[in-house]
């Protein structure tokens, strides 16, 4: 196990290296000047355009931008390695706070998301197994193909026009509060819910077919027994493993569904950083995320041993 | 001054991006503190008209309209029947601000939110553009123009209870002048600022290194206006915690949700500008954000009541809003320079000053307008928006759409039509380059276009986000740009003509450098007597249209829309509403 989490480690650190060094890089070649976006075409400079240039320059020199780019780069990572991810262009905050602020949101919707998917996602599969050759079957297994191929930003713009616009149940924007969430988290999980609906009536009815399945109804349990009590735990172990591995794309989701419901949240920072060129806060978005990403794939490969005694990490 | 279409050109196609990963096609459009105008308000005419800063202005609004004077800038007000209510909450649909100080900010949102929080030296009426004392009592200018002499208000507190006084005066100045602070827009406003003398506890003397006619006007900006030095001093602090003078003091910031002003039950140093000289009627103001362009948030969020007043509903809303009375639309003229397209004089064909003329007369600007903001928006005919001060109105009748007159320029010119109608010189197209950023500014140059055509222009239109179209511009690849700056003062010609901007900051896209302009620049800004100034700035808004620098596009407006119930809504010079005379009445 020790060697594991070493490993593992490494390989975070790696990861984390990767990260930055693609996002430096490719920030640095889409074309764009941070200093001019900030100016916007706002600077006063009214009077004198001297003072303009000047301020233009002292920007570029406070925010090291005059550096060359190794030097501006391995100064980022000195600093980062410190826990210091410098700070906005823009907002004059440091990105450390300004991500810490937007990150509970983001987090919020993403779990949220997922209690959507495990919800709809595992009674629609196990009702669609339990209805195995009937019509409500064929009907589940379409509406959640029909959730897989569903472009997120579309389906939140239609149930915003609905439920927001038409029929005013839901905010339109968000602000705060559980009413904000249920929109967003819907978006988000029903997608996931469709993967998992399918992968837990497969799973299902894969199980049902078991001898001990048969054993179990042989005795005379009542069928509501024989499915909650004996097939169903069996049939929950693999969707538990795929829900861990959807964490990553629901965090992922989380981000687009921010930017169409004007959610606050580390998705809408990226989005505004890379338009405005706010290269800290997007450099800084993407390690968070990395970091997130991999110690999610880490918890679930942890919990393929506790799920399964099988497997063992040396 | 500041522009307020490039934060908003940022920002607006973020959404629009996502989605266009799917279409292909970015339908962006424009938003945020832009929107469209047509009328003053929901009972009277719109005096779209207005062509000289001189005269009373005209009071239009839902209790006091009178018909609008020809030639007349009009003042746009809400309506304010009925006595003011104490009390209240107002919450307003609006763009988030990147910083919360006004010395660092270069956001127009934040400029017209933050005359709540701080009161400047000098206030300026809408319109008139009289100036009004502040905390500054009165002034006066040396015979050289190189420094100014403040008497200042003796009752006046900070909100963190510190005095208002020289000393701070002196340091708000000089602390926009420290390079740590990275000052966008104010160090710009002080232009050649050298120091201030404190003469006494309430005498404040400004000093210039040269003439600097444009000081008094500049001060009357928010960002100027004085900071408690005691909160000042930590910048970082101060961004996130403002501390002034004004009648509400600041409250909360929330990231990418809103903020909150509440009454400063102190103020009683209202300009006389003010009806309400009391401390404000309204216990709190909050700033919910939504991000620009959002169009359908906005118009949702006033339907919803969820906020009462917003300026990001979408201009072809204009009409419906209007015959709505739940509603009250207000559309305040923004001075300065007007939407140009600036011409590229380095790079050909643009650099034949025939063939500009020919692009001025080949387009009908008039009508391209009425198409993108369904009679929100007036062309605009100069160099300057008519409620600009010294604005020029004979520049007007000098272009109008005439495709002849642009053909028989580009005869003249030498450019031949070619077979498929295109001219042709020495086996040369006639191709011209438009770089501009998406949304309404795309939509312009794509009817402009086909204008272009019908004449035998081949235009190209390349249509990208903000932080690509200003590297280009900077490297001179366009014909056609795009540049807009609000102000009150003609100043503002300095940032947008003058060839120290055409480098750095690259605001002066017409790339090329002038020497006589530049002169006759410097000479008005310079110039302290109001008549000899106003003579300059006409010569110089003539010189700008006989050399065809920059097509005029439109005359920028904000267009609020609030609930009938929100009365005294007045607004600012640049079209923030000031929130002294505010009350919410009861439905």
């Amino acid at each position: 196990m020790g060697t594991f989490l070493i490993q593992r480690l490494i390989r975070l650190v790696a990861v984390l290296f990767g990260v930055s060094l693609l996002t430096f890089s490719v920030l640095h070649l889409i074309p764009g000047d941070p200093v001019r976006v900030m100016l916007g075409d706002s600077i006063g400079g009214a009077a004198s355009g001297d003072q303009s240039q000047s301020a233009y320059d002292n920007l570029r020199h406070q925010l090291g931008l005059d550096l060359p780019l190794p030097i501006q780069y391995s100064r980022y990572v000195g600093h980062a390695l410190t826990g210091d991810l410098g700070s906005s262009f823009q907002k004059r905050r440091t990105v450390v706070n300004i991500i810490w602020d937007a990150l509970p949101s983001t987090l919020a919707l993403t779990f949220a998301g997922m209690g959507v998917a495990i919800v709809f996602g595992t009674t629609l599969g196990v009702f669609a197994a339990l209805k195995h050759h009937t019509w409500w079957d064929t009907g589940i297994m379409v509406f959640s193909l029909i959730g897989l191929a569903t472009p997120s930003f579309w389906l939140g713009l239609v149930l915003l026009m609905i439920f927001s616009f038409r029929l005013g149940w839901f905010p339109v924007n968000a602000g705060s509060g559980v009413a904000t969430l249920v929109l967003p988290a819907v978006t988000l999980g029903l997608g996931a819910a469709g993967t998992i609906a399918r992968l837990a009536r497969a799973s299902l009815l894969e199980v049902l077919r078991n001898e001990y399945v048969l054993t179990a109804r042989a005795k005379g349990l009542r069928e509501s027994v024989v499915i909650i009590r004996h097939a169903l735990s069996n049939a929950l172990i693999p969707v538990v493993t795929v829900v861990g591995l959807q964490f990553g794309q629901l965090l992922a989701g989380a981000f687009i569904i921010e930017v169409v419901f004007n959610r606050r949240g580390i998705g809408r920072l990226l989005v505004d950083g890379v338009l405005s060129r706010d290269y800290p806060i997007v450099q800084g978005v993407a390690l968070v995320a990395g970091v997130g990403y991999v110690l999610v794939n880490f918890l679930v490969d942890l919990s393929y041993a506790w799920l399964d005694p099988r497997i063992r990490y040396t | 001054m500041g522009e307020n279409t490039s934060r908003r050109d940022i920002f607006l196609s973020r959404r629009r991006m996502l989605g266009g990963a799917a279409v292909a096609a970015v339908t962006a459009i424009l938003a945020a503190c832009g929107g469209s105008g047509g009328s003053a308000t929901d009972t009277a005419k719109p005096a779209t008209t207005a062509s000289t800063a001189a005269g009373a202005p005209t009071v239009v609004g839902g209790a006091t309209a009178k018909p609008a004077a020809q030639g007349t800038p009009v003042v746009v007000e809400g309506k304010a029947d009925g006595a003011p209510v104490t009390g209240g909450s107002l919450t307003i649909a609006y763009n988030d601000v990147p910083t919360l100080d006004p010395r660092v900010s270069g956001a127009t949102d934040w400029w017209r939110a933050s005359y709540a929080l701080f009161d400047p030296l000098i206030y300026q009426e809408a319109g008139t553009l009289k100036l009004i004392p502040g905390l500054a009592q009165s002034w006066q200018v040396s015979d050289d123009g190189k420094s100014y002499t403040f008497k200042l208000r003796q009752d006046v507190k900070f909100h963190d209870g510190t005095p208002f006084n020289a000393d701070a005066v002196k340091y708000t100045f000089d602390s926009i002048m420290d390079p740590a602070l990275k000052s966008l827009t104010a160090i710009g406003y002080l232009g050649p600022y050298i120091g201030t003398d404190v003469v006494d506890p309430f005498t404040a003397k400004v000093n210039f290194k040269e003439p600097y006619a444009p000081f008094l006007n500049n001060l009357t900006h928010s960002v100027l206006s004085p900071v408690s030095p005691k909160a000042g001093k930590d910048y970082n602090a101060f961004a996130a915690h403002p501390v002034g003078t004004g009648p509400f003091m600041f409250k909360e910031y929330k990231a990418q949700a809103s903020m909150t002003f509440v009454r400063n039950p102190d103020y009683k140093w209202a300009p006389a500008l003010m009806r309400n000289q009391g401390p404000a009627y309204l216990d709190q103001v909050t700033y919910r954000f939504v991000p620009p362009g959002e169009f359908t948030t906005n118009l949702g969020l006033l339907q919803n009541g969820e906020v009462q007043m917003s300026n990001g509903v979408a201009p072809q809303e204009l009409g419906n809003v209007q015959k709505d009375a739940k509603y009250q639309t207000l559309l305040p003229l923004v001075p300065g320079s007007p939407q140009i397209f600036p011409l590229n004089l380095t790079k050909a064909p643009t650099d034949d000053l025939k063939v500009r003329q020919a692009m001025f007369y080949a387009i009908d600007m008039s009508a391209i307008v009425d198409t993108l903001w369904y009679g929100g928006r007036k062309a605009a005919r100069g160099p300057l928006s008519s409620p600009t001060l010294d604005y020029n109105p004979a520049v007007e009748s000098m272009y109008g759409y005439d495709p002849k007159k642009a053909k028989a320029l580009l005869d003249e010119a030498g450019w031949k039509p070619g077979p498929d109608g295109i001219r042709i010189k020495d086996g040369q197209r006639l191709k011209v380059l438009t770089i501009i950023t998406t949304g309404i500014e795309g939509k312009n140059a794509e009817l402009a276009q086909a204008y272009l055509k019908d004449v035998g222009i081949d235009n190209q239109v390349d249509e990208q986000e903000y932080a690509q179209t200003a590297t280009r511009y900077l490297a001179s690849e366009h014909n056609i740009a795009r540049v807009y700056f609000s102000h009150t003062d003609p100043v503002v010609l300095t940032t947008l003509y003058h060839s120290k901007n055409i480098q750095g900051t690259n605001f002066n896209r017409t790339m090329k450098p002038d020497a006589k302009l530049d002169g006759m620049l410097d000479a008005a800004q310079a110039e302290l007597n109001a008549e000899t100034r106003k003579q300059k700035y006409y010569d110089i808004q003539q010189y700008i249209m006989d050399n065809a620098l920059a097509i005029p596009r439109w005359e920028e407006r904000v267009f609020w829309v609030a609930r009938a119930n929100v009365k005294g809504l007045r607004f600012q010079p640049l079209g923030g509403p000031w929130l002294q005379d505010t009350w919410i009445a009861a439905q």
